[in-house]
């Protein structure tokens, strides 16, 4: 078998001109390039960063083939439950990996993830004992970014309302440092955001947020050690999950969630993280894991504050302290965290149970009968049973978990099965009990949150022929009870279908059709009783992309229809995009360009679209009413530790003459923005 | 009667029939009209001085007049000359027009440029100069835009193209902002002597447009065109194409149902005996 495999190997190389002819690739690009497929698909912007962190960090410190874990492998999110599986098999059966060109023989891997693959793993020998390069031989990088708009918004005019008038300047301000070793990592992050006041009194240590974490992690027993501001990742997110997660866009990659555990907070995302101190402990089969969190958060203090007890109306997630109002919700209730997990890891079988405690010393209050239903609970505590199991080519996975104080559950039954080498079904059910703690939790769900919703999504994944993919899902899902928006209780469904398409050598089209139905209440309704109507949206995009030598080039068109039960007629939208991406030949400089246009009738037929932006940046804007949207984007590197990024993006709207609301609102009919970043590596 | 005129034209504008044309000062050429006007990915001399990513593609010098009148009133009327001139690396293309009478008109010159980027990718920009004016102290304003277009050839039967025109958003002095437009277009050739356009174009003044076109050749001798276009008033259109030694003369017919016909005719001269659209 070996022998065969090595000929095979050979040949496989000696035949792969476009291996051989392959450069030294650029792994920040192709890094660009993994995470935009995945944020292509969202609907909003998300920080990102955090993936982008762990792929840059696997490309320093590449995985070794040999010795790989599960767990490890699973870091690389682009790869497949079954690839996954499939690697860890051959590996099992052939023994030691002579090189990543070999990937190629592993069922289920193809060129094209060997190409996405190669900065991130070798085929090196089995691992060492630990040395002193492990904790001292990282690397260090810092990044600032400096990001302002053009025009000035009415919040920051001296004439705007004390209360609400921006204290400080509309230049927002991050940086961020990071150590990173094969078992230490340290990182400290800094965020100013725009109209935050700096250095002037208002914060204890002059910028609103300031972030830290140390992590070792792979030291004897220790599997990892995090202390700082961190996250943590268990199950399909039911007892806890403080981290990004994507929508049901991605579950056509597969339903199944990946937990990472303990892992660092390296964001500038500035509410529903850890801190203090968490660790997992790796004893046999069993990782231990144990954290705890000890902070003041944001909270809306109410008026009425009784003897002893402090009284909220809402936990404000958005990070900003602008002006008076929002710095009076400044880490003014203290919250407690405490929680533990023990996984077994036992051939293809993982089990986990997970344990939370949470209580935040505030009283909610709020009188509204919508609220009164589903209060902010101060105090949930919960237990959660975990598991996944590989049989063949299926994998079977599942968590429940229950609040104990408020008696609550919530159960996820989900499977992704591969029937053939071209053909996947995912399956999840879920149902979340009205009263089902949202707060750190993320389930798989068309709401909110991991609450007041039941749902059954089933994803289907084709290659139809080579170089044609479809995918697409179907969901039913209905909300038990009323919700935000919505005052009884309301169904929906959706449906998505992709197409795409290998046209060329160099040209991919992609065709993609999403329908959703739900409910909601009707608008401007003036009876005690509000009627819910249905409301109907449908989404058509077709998108070509194309890479002509060092110019890549990507033409986007959607269409967005929206109508309700009182609408007589579809509103509509259009958007027309255009990108190009140039990086000429022997010069340190990457160019991206976008032009588009847009008419939407409505907010209602607003229509997204991914745009690049700069590392750690990641930019949806939604496109709404009428008009041209501008982007340029410069990035240069000079000698290898230092790269330089700048960006303008210009909007023009033909039928507004202000834009946004309250102290955002602009006069005129553009809004425009500069940002700047800078990176050194040492 | 001027003064009607030019109500007509002012009232027009708010209707949606932009009678000066969402190409401000290009009005397209009689054979991209007869296909709906879907001619953003053509690469003939017209097309080519519209989205001129196209003029990488004319390698010969190459001159042509276009004469267009919109339902048949001569206040309404558009004339253009426009040369394509092979500089190597790339083609020159210089256009100048006129819409209008007396009383109004739009003057306009623009200065293209077009080259291969790299195999079977072309792309061009271009800088025009319009001028509005109103008999006597009523107005005059002026603008500079600019354009550009990209076109990709996958394949020997295959054509994509995407064009913007005026993206940096230039005014036309105090009248107010000019259009932006932005289209996409493909090209698909069925078989040598069967092509089908499709595009979609939108501008900040009116609704998007989704324009089809269909051309039936028989062997280079003669053309017949059919279109459609979803924004009015262009509806249905249909016209016929033919060279003539090295001239190619193109006719384009429109028909709105209540102000009539809209005849447009081209004709280019290549001073070269290979002359012949690609």
């Amino acid at each position: 078998m070996r022998p065969i495999a090595i000929l095979i190997l050979l040949t496989l190389i000696l035949c792969s001109p476009a291996i051989l002819s392959q450069q030294v690739p650029d792994v920040q690009q192709l890094v660009d390039n993994i995470v935009e497929e995945y944020a292509a698909n969202l609907d909003s912007e998300q920080d990102l960063s955090e993936l982008v962190d762990d792929l840059l960090l696997l490309s320093e410190k590449p995985l070794n083939l040999n010795t790989v874990s599960e767990e490890s492998l699973q870091k690389l999110f682009f790869l497949s439950e079954f690839q996954i599986n499939s690697l860890l098999s051959y590996r099992d059966s052939t023994g030691k990996i002579m090189s990543v060109y070999e990937l190629q023989l592993v069922p289920g891997f193809d060129i094209i993830d060997v190409e996405h693959l190669m900065p991130f793993v070798v085929a090196g020998e089995p691992e060492q004992l630990i040395t002193p390069a492990d904790i001292t031989g990282g690397q260090s990088e810092w990044v600032a970014r400096l990001k302002s708009q053009l025009e000035t918004p009415v919040g920051y005019s001296s004439q705007y309302s004390e209360i609400s008038r921006y204290k400080g300047s509309k230049l927002a301000v991050n940086t961020r440092y990071r150590y990173r070793a094969a078992k230490l990592q340290v990182g400290i992050n800094t965020e100013k955001d725009a109209g935050e006041p700096f250095f002037d009194g208002t914060f204890p240590l002059g910028i609103d947020y300031f972030s830290g974490y140390i992590m070792v992690n792979d030291i004897g027993m220790i599997k990892r050690l995090v202390v700082g501001d961190y996250r943590a990742e268990f199950g399909q997110g039911l007892t806890f999950w403080n981290s990004l997660t994507f929508g049901k866009l991605s579950s056509i990659y597969g339903a199944h969630r990946r937990g990472r555990g303990l892992a660092p907070h390296t964001s500038a995302y500035e509410s529903l993280f850890l801190q203090g101190v968490g660790a997992t402990v790796e004893i046999g089969k069993f990782d231990f894991s144990l954290f705890g969190s000890y902070q003041r958060i944001d909270a809306n203090i109410s008026d009425t504050v009784s003897t002893n007890n402090t009284y909220f109306s809402s936990l404000p997630e958005t990070g900003y302290h602008r002006n008076f109002s929002e710095s009076s919700n400044r880490k003014t209730l203290p919250e407690l965290v405490i929680g533990g997990n023990i996984t077994l890891n036992h051939r293809r079988l993982r089990a986990a149970a997970t344990f939370v405690f949470d209580s935040i010393a505030g009283n909610y209050a709020v009188n509204l009968p919508i609220y009164r239903l589903a209060p902010v609970a101060t105090r949930t505590s919960r237990l959660g049973l975990a598991w996944e199991y590989y049989y063949k080519c299926y994998h079977f996975f599942g968590e429940i978990g229950a609040d104990l104080i408020s008696s609550s559950s919530a159960i996820l039954l989900g499977s992704d099965l591969k029937l053939s080498n071209t053909v996947q079904v995912s399956l999840l059910g879920r149902s979340y009990s009205k009263y089902y703690e949202n707060r750190y939790t993320a389930g798989l769900a068309e709401g909110s949150g991991t609450s007041n919703e039941e749902g059954l999504l089933t994803g289907l994944n084709v290659l139809v022929a080579k170089g044609w993919r479809a995918s697409g899902y179907l969901d039913l899902f209905r909300f038990p009870w009323m919700r935000y928006g919505v005052y009884s209780p309301s169904v929906g469904r959706e449906v998505m279908f992709q197409s795409e398409h290998v046209l060329g050598r160099n040209l991919q089209g992609m065709v993609r059709y999403r329908y959703k139905q739900a409910e909601r209440n009707v608008t401007g309704s003036n009876t005690p009783i509000v009627t819910v109507i249905n409301q109907f949206r449908q989404n058509l995009r077709g998108q070509f992309s194309y890479q002509v030598g060092t110019i890549q080039l990507k033409t986007t068109m959607e269409m967005s229809f929206y109508r309700t039960d009182s609408l007589e007629n579809y509103e509509r939208g259009y958007l027309i995009a255009q990108d190009l991406a140039f990086k000429p030949e022997g010069y340190p400089i990457s160019i991206y360009l976008r032009f588009a246009i847009f008419d939407t009738q409505s907010w209602d037929t607003r229509v997204y679209a991914y745009e690049n932006d700069m590392l750690y940046s990641f930019t949806v804007p939604a496109y709404y009413s009428n008009g041209t949207r501008l982007m340029s984007l410069l990035k240069i590197q000079f000698r290898r530790n230092i790269d330089l990024w700048l960006r303008y993006s210009l909007t023009r709207y033909s039928l507004l003459d202000g834009i946004g609301s309250g102290p955002e609102q602009t006069t005129g009919s553009t809004s425009s923005e500069v940002k700047g970043m800078i990176r050194l590596r040492f | 009667m001027r003064i009607g005129t030019i109500l007509l034209v002012f009232a027009l504008q708010p209707c949606g029939l932009n009678v000066s044309a969402q190409f401000l000062e290009r009005p397209i050429s009689g054979a991209g009209s007869a296909l709906g006007g879907s001619w953003l990915a053509g690469t003939d001399f017209w097309s080519a001085l519209g989205n001129q990513a196209g003029l990488a593609y004319r390698e010969q010098l190459e001159m042509g007049v276009h004469y267009e009148n919109r339902f048949m009133l001569s206040e309404l009327g558009t004339s253009m000359i426009g040369a394509a001139l092979p500089v190597k690396p790339g083609t020159l293309g210089l256009t100048f027009s006129h819409f209008g009478f007396t009383g109004y008109s739009l003057i306009g010159a623009g200065l293209g440029y077009g080259m291969f980027l790299a195999k079977g990718l072309s792309a061009g920009v271009s800088v025009a100069y319009t001028r509005m004016q109103i008999t006597g102290d009523y107005l005059n304003a002026q603008a500079v835009t600019a354009e550009a277009g990209i076109q990709y050839h996958p394949a020997e039967r295959f054509t994509i193209a995407v064009y913007a025109y005026n993206p940096t958003g230039s005014t036309l002095g105090d009248v107010g902002n000019l259009t932006s437009l932005m289209g996409v277009a493909l090209i698909y050739y069925p078989s040598r002597y069967v092509m089908l356009t499709i595009q979609v174009d939108d501008d900040t003044q009116r609704k998007p447009a989704a324009r089809i076109g269909l051309e039936m050749n028989a062997n280079q001798k003669a053309a017949l065109r059919l279109g459609y276009s979803s924004e009015r008033p262009e509806g249905f259109t249909v016209g016929v194409g033919f060279p003539l030694k090295t001239f190619i003369i193109d006719f384009g017919l429109s028909h709105h149902q209540r102000l009539g016909f809209t005849p447009k005719l081209s004709v280019s001269y290549a001073f070269s005996k290979t002359s012949g659209k690609k």
